[in-house]
């Protein structure tokens, strides 16, 4: 019952700052690390972090599109691991399910607030600017429901079951999954190749791929190197560019 | 003091937009998106300006409870460009409203598509992968770099976007959206996007073939065979894959199952 509320607790408060404060407390690795220290168990939180934000690496909510909520699908999974003593790979199975049903809930959620937005058009023509905060204020209490309702319950009633679950799954299977914790990230890298997606720029893929490969980089290694060729790149496009008038922009723009 | 020094915006009523903007996205919603959380950043800016004319504020809180959405980091070069615009109005009345509403307008979107991919495909995945790699065994230190390093890019973003737009106002948007900086500016992060993205198919995905093949003295697993033709190869393969698969319009969803069921099959029959 505590784990259950303290947990619950915890998702609520990064749910909101998942939306807002955005300091990346609320991505996987984060996430399942303080759901690690609140349970006791951080190494567990720390590897199922790493192991579910490699999976859900590419996955951002980008203009209006709600993405799989990876937030709730680590804190259950990551609270399932810890507390059935299963380790990480039992996480996998349990984030990517909770992660597309928290899904349905949240475009839910962003349907109801609908609601505010009309309030605060009246507390506008009223002049009541109190009340339009308070408007504003109602997305919060949307958000902490719609965390709670799936997280408490989850963690309440569904430890027993799914230890009952996993005493029935076959070592196979296990391994499998195990397994697919290392394909898994290839998932979120291919959709971050579809939104990199600028055709002549492709091959810089394939020269960062051969550095790490052959070359032995590690990120920061490739990331100097990357960073070095974009910008001798732009110094080339710039050149190229015969609109005299943009030409000092960018650097104008890199030394502010 | 005069009457204009005592109703333009000061340090200390951006810093208010500052904080307020980190809940942009509270009452997000299908039909007008961030519109009531920019309204709601703003507000206290707003009040200050129009002090005592209850109908520009009035005019002014309705114009900015239109839609709006973008990267909620990249908001706020816009909060302080409309913020630079409506003092302007509000002091001299010389610009004309509406000019306020489309400069947001034409400003979301292209701020929109360079926050996305310079933050959630660029400096994100980057800091996300040095957290990883320092997280081996458990470490809490890889979670913590992470959060360091992440937030000098998040909170530098805010800061800076906020006060530097403010201060070159309108001259701003023009620098900006009249040129060719905004494809060279994606351009330039798209580079060090993929090239990141190739290390990490490299190195972060991981296809254990342990099948053998062969007997005695010439058994070799698979994936010994495939490191021989070139290391690496399969998780490249895979990602290249992936990507084709989206391309042609699968769902992630649909690609993460059929990713797990490949490797339990794998696993059955002792691929793995």
């Amino acid at each position: 019952m505590i784990t259950a509320l303290l947990v619950s607790l915890v998702a609520c408060v990064l749910a909101v700052e998942g939306m807002n404060g955005q300091f990346g407390f609320s991505r996987p690795l984060i996430a399942a690390t303080i759901i690690g220290l609140v349970l006791g168990d951080v190494t567990t939180g720390v590897t199922v972090g790493v192991t579910l934000q490699l999976i859900f690496m590419g996955i951002s909510g980008v203009g209006a599109a709600v993405p799989p909520n990876q937030l709730i699908g680590t804190i259950i999974a990551t609270t399932f691991a810890i507390v059935s003593g299963e380790g990480p790979e039992i996480a996998l199975t349990l984030a990517i399910p909770v992660a597309v049903a928290a899904q349905a809930v949240d475009i839910f959620g962003r349907t109801i607030n609908t609601f505010f937005i009309h309030a605060a058009d009246k507390a506008a023509a009223e002049g009541n600017y109190k009340k339009l905060e308070l408007c504003h204020f109602g997305g919060l209490l949307v958000m902490i429901c719609k965390t709670f309702i799936i997280v408490f319950p989850a963690v309440y009633f569904g430890i027993d079951a799914v230890q009952g679950l996993i005493a029935m799954i076959p070592a196979q299977v296990l391994r499998g999954l195990e397994v697919s914790g290392g394909i898994l990230p290839a998932v979120g890298f291919g959709m971050l190749l579809t939104m990199l997606d600028i055709k002549h720029l492709i091959p810089f893929f394939f020269i960062g791929f051969a550095l790490a490969t052959f070359g032995g980089f590690s990120i920061v290694g490739v990331t100097m190197v990357a960073v070095s060729i974009a910008l001798i790149y732009d110094h080339f496009q710039k050149k190229s560019e015969n609109d005299t008038e943009s030409k000092d922009d960018l650097d104008a723009l890199m030394s502010e | 003091m005069t009457n204009t020094e005592k109703l333009s915006l000061t340090k200390k009523d951006l810093n208010k937009v500052l904080f307020r903007g980190m809940l942009l996205q509270l009452s997000w919603n299908y039909e007008r998106m961030q519109a009531l959380g920019y309204c709601y950043t703003i507000l206290p800016a707003l009040k200050k300006l129009y002090n005592d004319d209850q109908e520009g504020l009035r005019k002014a809180v309705e114009r900015n409870l239109e839609f709006f959405n973008t990267q909620p980091y990249m908001a706020y070069p816009i909060f302080g460009t409309t913020l630079a615009m409506e003092e302007r109005l509000a002091l001299y009345h010389d610009i004309d409203p509406s000019s306020i509403s489309s400069v947001k307008v034409s400003m979301m979107g292209p701020f929109a598509g360079i926050g996305d991919s310079l933050f959630w495909f660029t400096i994100f995945p980057i800091c996300a992968g040095i957290g990883i790699s320092l997280a081996t065994g458990g470490s809490i230190l890889g979670p913590i770099v992470f959060l360091i390093i992440y937030n000098v890019f998040t909170i530098g973003t805010r800061y800076i976007g906020l006060f530097q737009s403010y201060r070159m106002g309108i001259n701003f948007v023009e620098k900006l959206s009249g040129s060719a900086v905004m494809q060279r500016l994606t351009e330039a992060t798209t580079i060090i996007g993929l090239m990141v993205l190739g290390v990490m198919s490299a190195t972060m995905v991981k296809v254990p073939l342990d099948y053998v093949v062969g007997e005695g003295t010439q058994a070799m697993t698979l994936q010994g065979i495939f490191d021989g033709v070139m290391p690496n190869l399969i998780p490249l393969l895979v990602t290249l894959g992936i990507y084709m698969g989206m391309k042609k319009g699968q769902s992630a969803t649909k690609l993460l199952l059929l990713l797990i069921v490949i490797s339990i099959i794998g696993a059955v029959i002792g691929l793995f």
